[in-house]
Parts: structure tokens; sequence; C-alpha cells
């Protein structure tokens, strides 16, 4: 064998490895959709008959296969509202909302929600970025990832065609119009999905679980109770040590609770 | 060698970590498996090799208190392991045979479910534990009772907690009931008083609830806990007599305790059915319903102010407005209801005032018929009515000369239609979504991604412009006359000794200049070749007379026998130069 058969056999083999990978890792993700669309037909036959907590177990399966889905989400919080979980029920609506903002059936499910919280929601100051970017509510968390990406794209496909031969195109206004739309966008954007990259990196919203949770001013259980919140509330999650979280509910009530009483959005 | 030794240190301890890392064991252990129905028990999980957090939300059968978590580390012949201890006192909250299910342990983002455990709690207190806190501390006990099991649904009952103490208690930590299937107020202030039971004086402090059941059928309200810090006597040191320390603070030590109340089952009964006429108001209690009306004597396009007034004891706050039949010959606006509604150790009472600004629209005399209020007499145990005394309201003519103008429709009175704020007749969810799309991965591009394809086209364009100007540059006309300007004026700034020289590199910048404006190549042009070109690619025809007389003076300096003078020589190459920079 000289050595030109050799390299083919071997860049042939590596090949054939390859091939194989994909196939048997697109094989072991297309059991995986089999088995979650079973699982997710016997959850929704479930939550027909009235089996809310089964039905609860088998959507939360799915989510733990690491299906990200908003429509997933919402499925679990109607499911835990149905069973009397206010707190889980609001968690995973918040999650659902990050997924999919503009989900009418999502903000009258998790406006009812809210109502049943027996705490009243005092001023939570939002962050000065949260103002300016106020709009990034209208969009999900994809979407204005996509449309930066793809609006940067044009922005620079434009500048691109500048470098053609014909003249015409630098002059045309529609081309300079499209030109400056496509930066606007594109910067708008892009700014948005950096903030949106910092929250989720460094502001931390979570909702309590427990039915009272007793808000201490240390991190024992023995530390003076400040004050009580209750299933289904919304606190920022300031920052977390040993087995505790330090929340903010509003200016004056801060306070240290324990991991296992809150859940982070 | 010796700076090897950390290092070493380092593997071993790293390596017996490495090897422990895979024997991670969690166990949970209960103190005691028989406990009577006052006692708490302790539950202690262990964390072998690692530290975790416990998820304790799924018990439901006990009320949990966190102790606290202890981490201890242990090193035998090279051998390092580690083991965190969480512990948490379990109260029950009913008796027989209950289930600490396996309880979530996350440790380092990995999930391990603790052993199942079952505790059989009694009512009796535990022969062989010994302990009852009735039995062995009377002096301490707590009392739970409500005003009445077996209210109908929307019936305000209240629910009393009592603490009765002879002795003294310190850290006192009391966590109410959740009152599930109630809404649940409490009263305050508390109440503080003596009571003699026995032969023992005991303080009480006194909690109260006001609960109004929202659903039917069997509740059960869950015990109430209590924590505190019993003081007890130590025993008197014999030799201690007459010492500063003999006094009561320094003889007593304190020991934990969890006291409970016992669940308190409640059957709520529905409404019977509503068969009389008319409309159910809603309200549950005591009520009565009155009217005033601010002035009954007023003019066309004044306006009075008529109050319904709903008092009495009971879900007042629940009052909505009633329907009152008003004549035709009034406009209505309604106003904001005012509540003045007091909670007490009967409940809630108060009244809740309806006002509407009536406005005479035409003269005439007209009544205003009693306004009726039906609701459950939860003394009687029947539906009752009440109602409102009849008003009688005389509308004069305007005052003012000028008719009052009333618009109104064509002949529509008969089809006039009232419109109302559309509200809610029942609450509940949106249904699921079923459809199978609710499958697809939704996730949101990593940072690194999103930084790589926002980054990449500026990239490629980069590229392409880079490669584009190479290739350009080899064989674009424009480039390479641009550079032949650059090179004759540098040249030409050297030359202002020479004038000749000088008048020669500066002809050939301004040509140079003017070829690469249009994109060819050459070595001279006529002065309307130039002017043409520089026209045809945008330059004014201003701007271009001025280049062609530039040209001129320039051969006429060269050509004509002028007197080459080197300041005129100088200014010469100046104006050049503005001028190749306003051609570019």
């Amino acid at each position: 064998m000289n050595r030109k058969t050799g390299i083919f056999f071997k860049s042939f083999f590596y090949v054939l490895m390859i091939v194989v990978f994909i196939y048997f890792s697109d094989q072991d993700s297309l059991a995986q959709t089999s088995e979650n669309s079973r699982t997710f037909l016997n959850a929704i036959r479930l939550y027909r008959e009235g089996q809310f907590k089964p039905a609860a177990d088998e959507f939360l399966k799915i989510a733990q296969t690491g299906v990200r889905n908003g429509k997933l989400f919402y499925n679990l919080g109607n499911t835990y509202l149905k069973i009397g979980k206010l707190g889980h029920s609001i968690l995973w609506y918040e999650r659902a909302l990050k997924l999919i903002p503009n989900d009418p059936d999502l903000k009258f499910n998790l406006n009812f929600a809210r109502t049943l919280v027996k705490d009243k929601r005092e001023e939570q100051r939002p962050p000065l970025l949260n103002v300016l970017f106020f709009w990034q509510d209208l969009f999900s968390e994809k979407s204005i990832q996509w449309i930066a990406i793809i609006s940067n794209m044009v922005f620079w496909l434009i500048l691109a065609s500048y470098l053609s031969p014909i003249p015409s195109l630098k002059t045309a206004t529609s081309v300079k119009v499209f030109k400056y739309l496509s930066l606007a966008i594109a910067l708008v954007f892009s700014l948005t999905a950096f903030y949106q990259y910092f929250a989720k990196r460094y502001i931390n919203y979570g909702i309590i679980l427990p039915e009272k949770v007793s808000v201490r001013s240390g991190l024992t259980e023995t530390a003076t109770e400040l004050f009580l919140l209750h299933s289904g509330t919304k606190v920022k999650i300031e920052r977390q040590d040993r087995d505790y979280y330090r929340i903010y509910f509003s200016r004056d009530k801060i306070g240290w609770l324990k991991k296992t009483h809150a859940a982070m959005i | 060698m010796k700076r090897f030794v950390p290092f070493l240190i380092i593997f071993f301890i790293s390596t017996g970590y490495n090897d422990s890392a895979d024997a991670i064991e969690v166990t949970a252990q209960a103190d005691k498996l028989r406990l009577s129905s006052q006692e708490a028990l302790t539950l202690t999980i262990t964390v072998t090799d690692a530290e975790g957090t416990v998820d304790t939300s799924s018990i439901e059968d006990f009320k949990v208190l966190g102790q606290g978590t202890s981490t201890s580390v242990q090193i035998i012949n090279g051998q390092v392991s580690r083991k965190s201890t969480h512990r948490y006192t379990l109260l029950p909250l009913k008796e027989g045979t209950l289930h600490i299910p396996p309880l979530q342990v996350e440790v380092d983002g990995k999930n391990y479910m603790t052993n199942d455990i079952q505790v059989t709690v009694s009512d009796t207190p535990d022969e062989t534990s010994g302990k009852s806190d009735h039995a062995t501390s009377p002096e301490l006990y707590l009392e739970a009772e409500i005003s009445d099991a077996s209210p109908f649904v929307g019936q305000q009952i209240v629910y009393t907690f009592r603490l009765l103490t002879a002795v003294n208690i310190a850290n006192a930590s009391f966590q109410p009931p959740a009152f599930e299937g109630f809404s649940s107020r409490e009263i305050e202030p508390h109440k503080t008083y003596k009571k003699v039971v026995g032969q023992k004086t005991y303080h009480v402090e006194e909690v109260n609830y006001v609960l109004i059941p929202v659903k039917t059928g069997p509740l059960v309200i869950q015990p109430a806990l209590l924590n505190c810090r019993l003081f007890t006597k130590r025993d008197q040191d014999p030799f201690s007599f007459g010492s500063a320390f003999d006094n009561p603070f320094f003889r007593s030590r304190t020991t934990q305790k969890f006291l409970r109340t016992k669940s308190l089952p409640v059957e709520v009964k529905p409404l019977p059915p509503f068969k009389g006429q008319g409309k159910f108001s809603g309200l549950v209690g005591q009520f009565s319903i009155t009217s005033t009306v601010e002035k009954d004597v007023f003019h066309v396009g004044d306006s009075t102010t008529l109050n319904i007034i709903i008092t009495g004891t009971g879900n007042i706050m629940d009052a909505k407005t009633p329907d009152i039949d008003l004549p035709d010959a009034f406009k209505v606006y309604e106003d904001k209801p005012e509540e003045k509604i007091k909670i007490d150790h009967q409940g809630y009472s108060g009244s809740k005032t309806f006002r509407l600004a009536l406005v005479g629209v035409t003269a005439g005399d007209f009544n205003i018929e009693p306004v009726r209020l039906t609701y459950f007499n939860t003394d009687k145990k029947q539906y009752e009515t009440g109602e409102s005394s009849p008003i009688h309201l005389s509308i004069r003519p305007s005052l003012q000369k000028d008719t009052l103008e009333v618009v109104s429709a064509d002949k529509m009175e008969n089809t006039k239609v009232f419109k109302k704020k559309v509200t809610f007749t029942g609450r509940d969810i949106l249904p699921l979504k079923e459809k199978m799309d609710a499958l697809e991965n939704q996730e949101t591009i990593s940072f690194g991604w999103f930084f790589v394809l926002l980054l990449s086209p500026a990239l490629l364009y980069g590229i392409l412009w880079t490669s584009v100007r190479i290739t350009r540059k080899k064989d674009d006309p424009a480039i390479i006359m641009a550079e032949r300007v650059e090179t004759a004026l540098k040249a030409a700034r050297k030359s202002t000794n020479d004038p000749d020289k000088l008048l020669s590199y500066l002809y050939r910048a301004l040509i140079s200049a003017v070829l690469a404006k249009g994109g060819m190549k050459g070595e001279s042009l006529t002065y309307s070749e130039t002017e043409t070109i520089l026209q045809q690619n945008g330059i004014s025809s201003q701007t271009a007379k001025e280049v062609t007389m530039l040209l001129m003076r320039i051969d006429s300096i060269r050509y004509g026998g002028e007197e080459k003078n080197p300041e005129f020589l100088k200014d010469l190459l100046q104006k050049i130069q503005k001028m190749i920079e306003r051609l570019r």
C-alpha cells in the first residue's frame, strides 16, 4: 500500500466515523423526541381527565429532558395552578413569558394567577437599563437576537455592494435608506440583546414556592424573622450564600431565605 | 525535591477527592420512628464526600423547621473525606402512619435521592419516650378553637389561638395554620390577660383570625405551631447558699419546646338554593339597607346625590351596587363606593355607601322605588330581603330663560341601550396548548455564538474590502494616476530651486489628478479634454475652468518666456496642491 492509498483510507475512515456518529446521535434525538411526544399526549389526556398531579409530573419530565419551550412551560403553569401550587404555577408562567412574551393566553393566565398571590406588590424600582430597553418585552429573546444578526448582516451586505463595479448602487436613494435603516435596527437590537445577556447573568428574579416563608435577618433558622412572604410572590435575588438567597422585595424589605423556598425564574 | 513537595500534597489531596467524588452517598435518618402528635422528630440528612442542597418541599405530612447545616472533614491515611449534615425538626401534622418521602439532594448539578422513612404518630403520648407537653409541662400549653364548626360558605367565623404559660419562655415563634379553603385576616391587637385554671395562674396570649370559608365540604384547619425556649430550674447547688448568683435567673436553664394545637375539622355547608324573587346579592351575615337623598326638590339641569347604604356584619366588602329602578327623567352618574369596614372579634362589620349623582332632565314629580337587598341571614339560616324606603323627588323647570338643550335621538327612546362595563361572571384559566410545537426547543443563542454571528459579516466585509483593494491596485488607472499625482507633488516640493523641473512636475501632477478623476491613463491633455473629463465626473464647470486656467498658467511660464519668480512659483505650488485636494 503506497502513501496516497494510506491517506485515502485514513480520510475515508474519519468521514465514516463522523457519518456514523451523526447517524447515531440523530437516532438518540429522534428517540427522545418520540418519547417526549408520547409523554406530552399522555399529560394532556391526564389534564383533561382532571388528574392534574400526574399531568404535571409528565410535563415536568419533558422539561427535564432539556426542552425549553414557552408553550410547554405555560402548560406546566396551568397544571400547577390546578393542583393549587401557586408558587410553582407563577414560576413556570414567568419562565414561559421569557420565551413567548406576546402570548395572550399566557398573559391572561399569569394575570389570573397573580390575583391569587397574597402579598401586595410593593414598589420594585426597575433597573434604569430596564426602562431604557422597555421594548424588549415586545419580542422574545430569540427574536431579538435574530433581528440583530439579520439586520447587521443586511447592513454589511449593502456596504459590500458598494465595492461592486456598478457605481449606481452607491448613489441610489433606496439603497442609502436601507443602509441607515438596517444600521439603526442592528444597533438597537444588538444593544438590547447584549443587555439581556447581561441581565440574565447578573439580575435574577425568583418566585416564592411554599405557602408562607419567613424572611430572616441572617443565614440561620434562628435569625430574627423580618417579614413573611407568600407563595407566588416575585422577589429579586441579589446574591446567594451557602443554602440561602439574599432577596429584595422592596426598598425597606430585604432579607435572607432558604434556597429551597424560592426558585429562580 | 523541595520544590515538588507542595505539588505532591495538592496532587494527593486532589486524588483523594477525585476518588471519593464517585462515592457520593446521601442518607436520611430520623431520631425516632414512633412519637406522639405533640412531639417533634429530628431528621438528619448526611451527604458523604460532597456538599449538597436539600429540597424538603415534598414533605407534606410534617411541618419542617431547619436546624442548620454542618460540615466535617477527616483525613485518614492520606484519604480526605468530607461529610455535610443537614438537620431539620419535623412536626407531625396528623396522626397515623406518616411518610417522609425520598428527598432530592442536589450535588454539583446532579440529583441524588434519600431513602424513604415511615413514622407512626399516635394521638397519645409515646410511653417509651415518656414525653408529653401536657404531662410534663402543664405550666405551658396551647389551645385553639373556632366560633362555629359548621358554617355556611361565605359566613365569617373566628379562629382563636391561645398560649397559656405559667413559666417564663423566650424566643417564642408562632406559626399560624395555612387556613386552606378560607380567606383569613388576623385581628389586631392581640389579647393578653390572666386566667386561673385549677390552682395555677396563667398568662394568656390570644391571637384571633377572621375566617371566611370559600368552598363547601369538610375542611381541616391544620395545627398552629409554637417554637420556644422554656426556662427550667436547675438543682440548687448546696454549696452556693448565700451566693450572689443564687437567684432564679442564674439557677435556670432553657430547653427547646415545640408545641402544636389539634387540627380542627370544619364542615362548610353550602347555601340553600335561592327561590325568592329578585337577585341574591352574595352577602352572608346580617345586613340592612337604607337610602337617602341630598335634596328632594331641585331644578332641571341641577343634580342631587342618591346614597344607598348597606350596613351590617359579614362579608360587607363583597357588596355590589344594588339594582335601582330610576325614572328616565334623570341622567345618572355613578361614583366610587365608600367603605367603612372594621375588623374586630365579631368579624367584619361596617357600611358600604353607593353614591349616584342624578341630574334632572325633565321637570315633574318622580318616585324612586325602594331598593331591595337579598342576603343570607346566618342567624336565621334563611334568605332575607331588606328594602329602603321610597324617595319622592320633585324637579322644577330650569331657572334659566333659555331652555335646556337636551339632545335626544329621533324617536329612538324605546331602543335605548345602556352600555355597561363588562365584568367577569366566572374565573378560570385558559386551556392547555396542545399542539406538538410545544416540544420544539426555543433555546436562545449562546452569547459566544451571538457574538460570532454579529461579528462575522464585518469580518467578511473586511476581507472582501482588502482583497478588492489589492486586486484593484494592480490595474485600476485611477489608482495608478493617483499614485503618480503623489509622486509628482513630492518631486515638485523638492525642486523649488529649479523652476523648470518644478513647473514640469506641477503640470504632471495636475494632469494626473484630472486623469485619476476620469479613471484613465495618460501623459497629457488639451484644455478642452480636461474640462470635459472633469465635468463628466461630477466636477462643476467653474472648477474645471479654474483647473484649465492653472494649466494655461504653467504652460505660459514654461514656454512663454515669463520671469520665473521663486515667490510666484511657491504660490503656484500651493494653489495646485489645494486644487488637487478639491479634485479628490
